[in-house]
Parts: C-alpha cells; structure tokens; sequence
C-alpha cells in the first residue's frame, strides 16, 4: 500500500484499478493467471518477447538505412535493454511464483527499473526511463493484440492516471466508466481540475512524480476530499472507505429528497439557493438537485479550450444553453476572470513576459486593456439575455473608476448592437464581486452604482490575509473563518441592505455547511454554492431560525482568532444538525 | 573457490555525456561474450556489467571512476577487451 498525497480539485472518493494513461494505453484484463495454465503463459511471454525484439531489430534497420547509424543504434540500445538476461527470468518468476499474468508481471518489471531510473535524477535519466516505458508499451502491444484501449472504448469501470489530461482528452471521458482522476501535473485551476469538478468525479492533481508507482490494472482508492491516491490498498483501508463511502451515498440519497423542498429556515424566512457552474452541463447539477438559479456562471473555459480567442458565437451559444436549460430563473453570468498568460491569441504573446501575479494583469483589469476580447464577450451576453433572466458581473473589480468604465463599455456594446438592428436585452443588472478588500471597504460607495454584490471569498481571503492560494507552506493561514473576513462580509451586507440590493457569497466559503449559519445571520439572503453540496444546504436550513443563526454569527464575531471561529462553528453545525458534513 | 582468476581494473569515463545508452549497451554486449563474471563498481554500488538495467542505475557521468572486476577463466581477456573500450571512448561505433 502507498499513499501518495496531492491537491484534492473534487470531492468524493473512488475505488476502481487504475488505468495508466500517457505512457501506455493498455488496459490489462487480468492481473493473475490459473496455476495450471502458468507454463503456457511463460510461453505466451517468451513469443512476446521474441517478436518485439524483432520488431526492435527491424527499426533499427529501417532508421539506419533511411536516417543514418546513430538512429539506428538507439533501437540497437533498446534492444539490449530488452535482452537483459535477467530481465526476462525476472518477469518469467513472477509469472511462476506469484501467477502474475505475463502483461502485468512486465509492466511492473519494466516499471520497477523505470522508477529506480528516474529516482537517480536528472534529464538524461528521465529520458531513460521514458525508454523503459516505451519498451513496456511494445511488449503490451505485443501481447494485447493491437487492441488499443482508448478513453472512449471503456467496458468497466476505472480510474484514470496521467501526466496530465488534454481538454479534449476530458471532454471525451466516458463518465458511466471513468470513476476517478489522478494526474502528475496541474494545480487547482488546470484544466483537469476544472473538467473533474464538473463532470462531478473525485480527483486529485499536482501529485508530482508517480505514474511510475502504479500499473494499470492495480487497484487505487481516489479520496477527493482530502487530496490522496491510494495505490495498492489493503484490506482494512479499503473496508474503511467502501464504509464511508456507503454512508456517504445514503446520506446523499436522503438529501436529493430535498431538491423539491423550498430553501428557507425553520421559521420561513427564503434563502435563496443557486449553484456555481463552469460547463453549460452542469447546469443540470443544479437544477436536479433543486438550485433557485446559477449564482455563478464562470466563463473561463471558453477561453481555455482552444488556441484562438472564442468568438463572439461560441460564447452565444454557450450562454444560450445555460439560460435556456435554466427554465427562467436567474443566471448570473462573470465575465473574464483570467490572468494575461491564459488568453489565446496575440494578446497573450503581448504580455507573456509579464509576471503572472495575483496582484498583476487579470480579470476586470485585463479586459480593459483588451477592449475587442471584451466586448466581444459583452456582446455575446447581451444578446443571449433574451432568453432569460441573465445578470452580468464583472471580477476582481478594485475601484469604482473600474466598475464605471465595464458599465461604460457595456452601454457602448449596447448602442452598437442597437445601430446594427440586432436584438438584446437592455435592462441587464449589472454587478460586481467583492474580492479586493478595497472593494468591500467601499462597499457603501459601491453600492449606489451596482446592482448586486457577490462576495468571492477565495481571492477576498487571499488579498485580505496576503496569503498565495497556490502556496502549501502558508496555507494554515488561509481560513474563511478569519475575523477580518467576517468583517469584511458584514460591511458588504450592510451596504446592500441600505440600498435593498441583493448580496451573494459564491466562494468556497458558502459552500462549507459550518459557515452558513453565519452567512444567514449577518443578513445573507442569497448563496451560490457547488451543485454537489446544494442537498445538504438546503436541508441545514430548514434546521435553523434566523434568530438563531443570527446569534451564532454575533458570537462568531466576537472571537479573535480564525481557529477559535472555526471550532465554534463546527460545534454550532453539530447542535443544528448532527449528521452535518464536518 | 581460490583459483578462480580474477582480474581487477580501474577505468574512467572520458564520455562527455558520462555512461549513456550506447555505451552502456556496448560495455554490456562485451561482457556478456565471456564465460567470467564482470562487475562494475562505483561508490558502494556494484552491478553486474552484463546487464545493460543495471548499469544504466550507477547513472556514472563523466569523469568518474568505476572498478572493473572479472572472475572466471577468461577474466583476463574479459577485463583488457572491457579496458579497451573505455580507453577508446567506446569509439568501435557498434553498438
């Protein structure tokens, strides 16, 4: 058993053999051979092995001939790897002693050298390993046939191992089969993650270096809430999680019973409900699990999934389909929330030696130097708010000058929309998030130009604490339950109520059960939330009255320390409901 | 067991990318055309020179110094052919 720990990107956790992508594409069928039939397995590997080395010899030939010696000779190297002598009585003990079958005792074989090689360091031995895997992959095919076992053709259940996932490697996951994800590379915002959180399955990324650690066929336990790959588990840690994992489900399933329920407390006061969505699919997350609407429609995808720029119909359409698979209820749609490095096109050249800071060129900011980008999305919301109930806002917003010149740009898109005879909607709220701690300590300014505050606890944490999100060694100083952020909630909530405008929290904050209770007393009305955690949300409402939610937040904001406000949450969470996710 | 022949050598690489793929393959094909067993050692790491995985995991970079060691009749020619190789920075090209 190995346990290997990595940055959890979607909760939920997953037990299935591994399937090892990148540098192979073969599923092993079985992993164990009949005692009896292990000498006619030794024999299945033996002819395996013979015709790959002459599968080897004959590159080797063809590179000579058609690109000189020295390519040649690479093949050449190949093959005395393969030849080891005591490669092949190795694996042909496995085989013997522990009946492994021949595919899964060469690939951990093959595997074992591979890692020993890359443990050493260094490019060039990287390289050699890449060689080792490379050979694992011909022997494989060798003994697979040239069934090569694509994403798409799976016939039961795994988890996917890579180095990485391409978008258009996730956009074509099977999602009845592929249970998990685990991947070298990525952080919380790659791609993977992005795709994973969507497609509502346990993952985990940035593990570093360990596709050489698992075999395809071996079994794995993905935990995505706390950001571990199990590889090889015991009995006893497999009992503990198909528990869990029970457990889990029956809860959920008593939860989804809640979908038709209105959101509201105990003594009716409504709490508006929505979900947060990336994808125009998820919007059936929300709406099936009974969201009062998408409080959070980041657009950020569009610009990812491609090489050039979305055009303004790409966007068109993709907001068509979220309004419209919305049936009428709110769609809150953000626009650009992205740093210069990530643009596609010639903008991106522009500034790709620029630091790429949290502090630097992003979001709200970004767009104002790229006006075309800008309105072409602005264009493309307009025009699609037809169709529904759609709001505008627009990220990291700092000062009041940068919210008037968005609005500016917006009635500028307006009358040229208008020029061209095209139809829109005029009427849009147009909001803002409060991420910048200035923003919230001018909430009460703010508040007399914007339609809607949407609190974004991530970055608002991540200014306020000066704390990098991406940074392991200062993470215990990130907490939603600092004072500072509890007080820079409640000056927001205040601004609003002054002026009877609607205030959301869409960070991961409102998503944490504990921190609902106070949301709900500091005056919060309205939440946006990931559509997995919408059931149990809904539920704990109905579990609270607003005088007592409204005690809990006075009490959670007498405290001094983050850790102080947190424990006394999580206990408040336990006394409203006792089967409460902690 | 005492008269078992055994020859010992101490041979450097000169190989600017240190002991890479093809010479690795190289040393390994020689060794394995004697009956003697070859050892290469560096630091307390001793491999068996016939083996072309297992060289690869000394991961011995230029400059470096291994010992050489053969035991068994032919140790002598095993240990001089080995020498020359590395003597003419694996310069027979065949690999």
């Amino acid at each position: 058993m190995l346990v290997r720990r990595g940055i959890a990107v979607s909760p939920g956790v997953a037990i299935a053999k591994a399937l090892v992508l990148g540098t192979e594409t073969f599923r092993i069928p079985h992993q164990f051979v009949r005692p009896e039939a292990v000498e006619s397995e030794v024999g299945r590997f033996r002819s395996a092995h013979a015709a790959v080395c002459e599968e080897i010899r004959s590159n080797e030939q063809l590179a000579a001939d058609h690109l000189g010696k020295q390519y040649g000779a690479i093949f050449g190297a190949h093959l005395q790897l393969l030849m080891d002598p005591k490669l092949t009585s190795e694996i042909e003990q496995l085989i013997r002693d522990k009946f492994y079958a021949p595919e899964f005792a060469a690939s951990r074989v093959l595997r074992k050298y591979a890692k020993v090689v890359q443990s050493l360091g260094g490019q060039y031995m990287a390289e050699r390993a890449t060689d080792l895997f490379d050979l694992e992959k011909r022997v494989l095919r060798q003994m697979l046939g040239q069934r090569r076992e694509e994403l798409a053709n799976l016939t039961c259940p795994v988890i996917v191992i890579a180095r990485n996932l391409t978008p258009s490697e996730t956009a074509s996951l099977d999602r009845k089969h592929v249970l998990g994800f685990a991947t070298e590379g990525g952080g919380r915002t790659s791609h993977t993650a992005i795709l994973a959180g969507a497609l509502e399955i346990p993952a985990v990324v940035g593990l570093g270096r360990f596709l050489s650690d698992v075999s395809t066929g071996e079994t794995l336990i993905i935990d995505g809430n706390v950001g571990e790959v199990i590889i090889s588990p015991d009995e006893a840690t497999l009992e503990r999680y198909r528990d869990q994992e029970a457990k889990r489900r029956t809860i959920e399933e008593r939860l989804l019973t809640f979908a038709n329920v209105t959101a509201e407390t105990k003594d009716g006061v409504r709490v508006y409900v929505m979900g947060n969505i990336e994808f125009p699919d998820e919007v059936e997350h929300c709406t099936s699990r009974g969201a009062d609407g998408i409080g959070l429609y980041r657009t950020e995808f569009l610009y990812l999934q491609s090489d050039r720029e979305p055009t303004e119909e790409v966007h068109y359409q993709a907001y068509c389909r979220v309004i419209d698979a919305c049936g009428g209820k709110p769609v809150v749609i953000r626009t650009l929330d992205l740093g210069a490095d990530k643009i596609p096109g010639s903008f991106r050249e522009q500034f790709k030696d620029q630091p790429n800071s949290a502090l630097g060129l992003r979001s709200i900011r970004l767009s104002l130097q790229n006006l075309p980008l800008f309105r072409t999305q602005l264009r493309a919301i307009l025009r699609a708010a037809t169709r529904g109930d759609v709001r505008i806002m627009f990220p990291l917003v700092s000062t009041l000058l940068e919210f008037r010149q968005a609005k500016m740009i917006l009635s500028d898109v307006m009358e040229d929309l208008q020029d061209e005879g095209i139809e829109f909607k005029r009427d849009v709220p147009v909001g803002m998030m409060v991420e910048v701690p200035a923003a919230a300590m001018l909430a009460e300014e703010f508040s007399r130009e914007v339609d809607f505050f949407s609190i974004g606890t991530n970055d608002l944490i991540q200014y306020t604490l000066a704390v990098d999100r991406a940074d392991t060694s200062v993470a215990t100083l990130y907490s939603s339950g600092d004072p500072s952020i509890l007080r820079l909630i409640k000056l927001v909530v205040e601004a609003g109520r002054k002026r009877g405008l609607p205030v959301t929290v869409c960070g991961q904050m409102s998503s944490d059960p504990k921190f609902l209770a106070v949301l709900v007393g500091l005056g919060m009305r309205q939440i946006s939330v990931t559509p997995h955690a919408l059931p149990e949300l809904k539920a704990l409402l109905h579990h609270m009255t607003i005088p007592q939610a409204e005690e809990i937040a006075r009490r959670a904001m007498s405290f001094d320390l983050a850790r102080d406000v947190e424990n006394y949450l999580r206990g408040e969470l336990k006394k409203l409901s006792p089967e409460a996710t902690l | 067991m005492s008269d078992v022949p055994v020859r010992r050598a101490i041979v450097t690489i000169r190989l600017p990318e240190g002991l890479h793929l093809r010479p690795l393959t190289q040393l390994a094909r020689a060794a394995q055309s004697y009956s003697a067993t070859v050892t290469l050692q560096k630091g307390g790491q001793t491999v068996d020179a016939k083996r072309p995985l297992d060289l690869m995991t000394l991961a011995a970079g230029c400059g470096e110094q291994l010992q050489l060691e053969a035991a068994g009749d032919d140790a002598d020619a095993a240990v001089e052919a080995i020498v020359r190789l590395f003597e003419s920075d694996f310069a027979d090209g065949s690999p």
